[in-house]
């Protein structure tokens, strides 16, 4: 990052501790996920702020950035949370399929990767079937941030598809475009029943 | 494509999706309302002072690898220097020890305006939601003195917070509960949670125990519990709004909430009977209509359940309504074909609406209405009694015995004549019939009786003690309730015999 930009980050990081932007954010945390607990959101503001100094790079809305990947983090604690009580709840262990997803999931930080791996490049080769060249860049590119744990904003997924595309897109645009493939995703993994389908009707 | 052999998970997969998903969507509602919550809800002293400590050392010591000892202590130094700036550079709440708020439906905590009085006494409340598993039943309620003492008798200790619960959901009998299955008549509360949440908020101490509010609580968590639940009806039941009292809110005030929450009415007219019963069988027969081609058993069933489910009412009530709108509809049309005025039969109908309910007593064939359907003399007999003779819902109830008894329904039929000259006369007919009816009735009833009492005295003569272990305890209570009250009868009955001997042998 230039010296400008890092310039730019610091200052805005630190407008947002002078504005008291953490704690405002934790407690909103705390109204959107009324089941976690204080330190839960406590940690996801952390996470948040810690993921940002580490992406290193200039960003036009780090507010939006921060609460982006606190969200998910809250999301991942959450879960985390729910299958540790799974777990507890059965006094050998747990079923198999929750001792499966509870010890795949956390135990193992290196049988992760290479699930979480797998999980990507089988999603990669699923897009790649696709015809919609505009909509299958976008997934595929949408799909590389979520394997790196990156917030990719609307604005920012319009710019590179623009590079990739050699095309004007607006954020409309490629908001739509991510829309159309992770539905569509989500869809074939439901119809090849991979997944449940979880989604309202 | 997919080869149908995959080995990556479901999980990762849906997580894969999912994490996508949030991190490519806009949260710009959740950074206004963080910043709004910023300047209305500042965290309390320790909660900031931690906080910025943790963000603070991430942003100034994120690059500190290759620094001295000495210029790591001067970034400690800034770091709580800039903690102590930001922290005191707002008013910040006193530390929570009181049961904690949540931020839910879109309610975070605030005071109560204007601030309650309760019979006479001002009490100043927060209002906010609480995980209803933070709040403890108060042990001290007056509905639940008489278990509780019985509890501590049995145990010698008070019950735990978990048992009271359980004694309020009848999970822990006492003796003496009318109702084992649902002595405090849970249920259905816990199903009108289900379906709308905690209406009014409970009260509760600054730690959160319920001065008010102990039935919603334990129906709440009967819900949160429950297997026949959703998980929106079980997220609906977890968080409910209640009004916190101050820390040191004093004994003689929460009596005051206590009594005015249970002794003043709220002056709240029900609905009569005859419009809700109209109003949920006009449902009924829209969503039946709704249903294309013939509707199977099955379908209806679950028309009633959840009209059940959006009226409040239980799904046999559905069926009841439907049966008295028929009656009343079937009513109102035989008067109106025989030139009554038309506004004297819908005051008619609608002032005695439970009498069409009470026109379904009996069972199988003895029911009137059964009868009613294929005899039109016996209709009008019954119908014009109905309009001018009749006065209480019990003389309706018991008209069936009546007419199942040849010779009290010679007597139904002299009233029905005498009706226009002398309804006074005919009235007491009526009543003669149902007091004759009832009499053979209980004779009929008493036929085989002392039969029964010889094979039931052989068959508890011989049941050997452990074969009562086997049943369960609603049984058992039963039986007890049962042979109590038999056993008073025929006390009285011995007594009798033996002052009628005493004055015999005098």
């Amino acid at each position: 990052m230039s010296r400008e930009a890092e310039t730019h980050l610091e200052e805005a990081l630190d407008r947002m501790v002078q504005e008291r932007f953490p704690e405002g954010l934790v407690r909103a945390l705390e109204g959107r996920f009324p089941g976690a607990t204080y330190a839960d959101c406590e940690d996801a503001v952390s996470m948040g702020f810690a993921q940002l100094v580490r992406a290193d790079r200039r960003m036009d809305n780090p507010r939006g950035y921060v609460t982006t990947v606190a969200v998910n983090a809250m999301r991942r604690l959450l879960r985390r949370a729910a299958l540790q009580q799974l777990a507890d709840a059965d006094g050998n262990g747990g079923p198999e399929d929750v001792a499966d997803v509870g010890a795949d999931e956390w135990s193992d930080p290196v049988a992760d990767e290479v699930v979480a791996d797998d999980a990507y490049l089988f999603m990669q080769e699923l897009v790649d079937a696709w015809e919609s060249r505009n909509v299958k860049t976008a997934t595929r590119l949408v799909l590389a941030a979520a394997r790196l744990g990156e917030p990719l904003t609307a604005d920012e997924l319009a710019e590179r598809l623009g590079d990739l595309l050699h095309q004007e897109v607006t954020a409309a645009t490629a908001r739509q475009w991510r829309k159309r493939g992770l539905d569509r995703l989500r869809r074939e993994v439901v119809d090849a029943q991979l997944i449940e389908d979880t989604e309202e009707h | 494509m997919h080869d149908g052999n995959t080995k990556v998970s479901a999980a990762t997969l849906a997580e894969l999706i999912e994490t996508a998903t949030v991190l490519s969507e806009d949260h710009g509602e959740l950074v206004a309302l963080a910043v709004r919550e910023a300047r209305d809800r500042p965290l309390n002293d320790a909660q900031a002072r931690r906080l910025y400590t943790r963000i603070l050392k991430i942003l100034r010591g994120h690059d500190a690898a290759g620094l001295s000892d000495g210029d790591r202590e001067r970034i400690a130094e800034q770091v709580r220097g800039e903690v102590e700036k930001v922290v005191g550079s707002v008013a910040r709440p006193a530390a929570e020890g009181g049961v904690p708020f949540v931020t839910y439906n879109g309610l975070s905590p605030r005071d109560v305006l204007p601030v309650p009085s309760f019979n006479n006494k001002t009490i100043p409340m927060v209002e906010g939601y609480v995980d209803v598993e933070k709040l403890q039943l108060w042990a001290g309620n007056h509905r639940l003195t008489l278990l509780v003492a019985e509890f501590e008798e049995r145990n010698n200790r008070p019950p735990a917070a978990e048992e009271l619960v359980k004694l309020m959901q009848g999970s822990i009998l006492m003796t003496g509960v009318k109702n084992p299955t649902d002595p405090f008549k849970l249920k259905p509360l816990a199903d009108s949670i289900a379906r709308k949440g905690v209406e009014i908020p409970p009260i509760v101490t600054f730690e959160g125990e319920p001065k008010d509010g102990n039935r919603r609580i334990a129906a709440s968590l009967l819900v949160l519990h429950g297997k026949d639940y959703s998980a929106a009806e079980k997220e609906r039941a977890r968080y409910i709004r209640v009004w916190r009292a101050p820390e040191g809110t004093t004994d003689d005030q929460f009596e005051a909430i206590v009594v005015s929450r249970n002794f003043e009415s709220d002056h709240k007219e029900e609905w009569p009977e005859y419009i809700k019963g109209r109003l949920v069988v006009q449902e009924y027969e829209l969503r039946k209509r709704q249903v294309k081609g013939r509707i199977t058993r099955a379908e209806l069933k679950r028309i009633r359940e959840e009209l059940a489910k959006d009226f409040a009412i239980k799904p046999g009530e559905v069926d009841r309504y439907d049966r008295m709108v028929y009656w009343a509809d079937d009513f109102s049309a035989y008067h109106l074909e025989h030139g009554r005025e038309p506004a004297a039969v819908r005051h008619k109908t609608e002032k005695n609406f439970q009498w069409f309910y009470e026109l379904d007593a009996g069972r199988g064939n003895e029911k009137l209405t059964r009868r009613l359907e294929t005899d039109d003399e016996l209709k009008a007999v019954v119908y014009d009694l109905m309009f001018d003779v009749l006065d209480s819902g019990a003389q309706v109830r018991n008209l069936y015995r009546v007419v199942n008894d040849p010779e009290t329904a010679g007597t139904l039929l002299k009233a029905h004549e005498l009706m226009d000259r002398e309804p006074h006369r005919a009235l007491d007919l009526v009543d003669d019939a149902i007091t004759d009816a009832k009499r053979r009735d209980v004779r009929r009833r008493s036929i085989g009786f002392e039969e029964y009492l010889k094979s039931m005295v052989d068959r508890l003569g011989s049941t050997p003690p452990d074969q009562w272990n086997t049943l369960d305890s609603e049984l058992l209570l039963e039986v007890r309730r049962i042979m109590e009250s038999a056993l008073g009868a025929i006390d009285a009955q011995l007594s009798s015999r033996r002052s009628r001997g005493a004055k015999a042998e005098a």
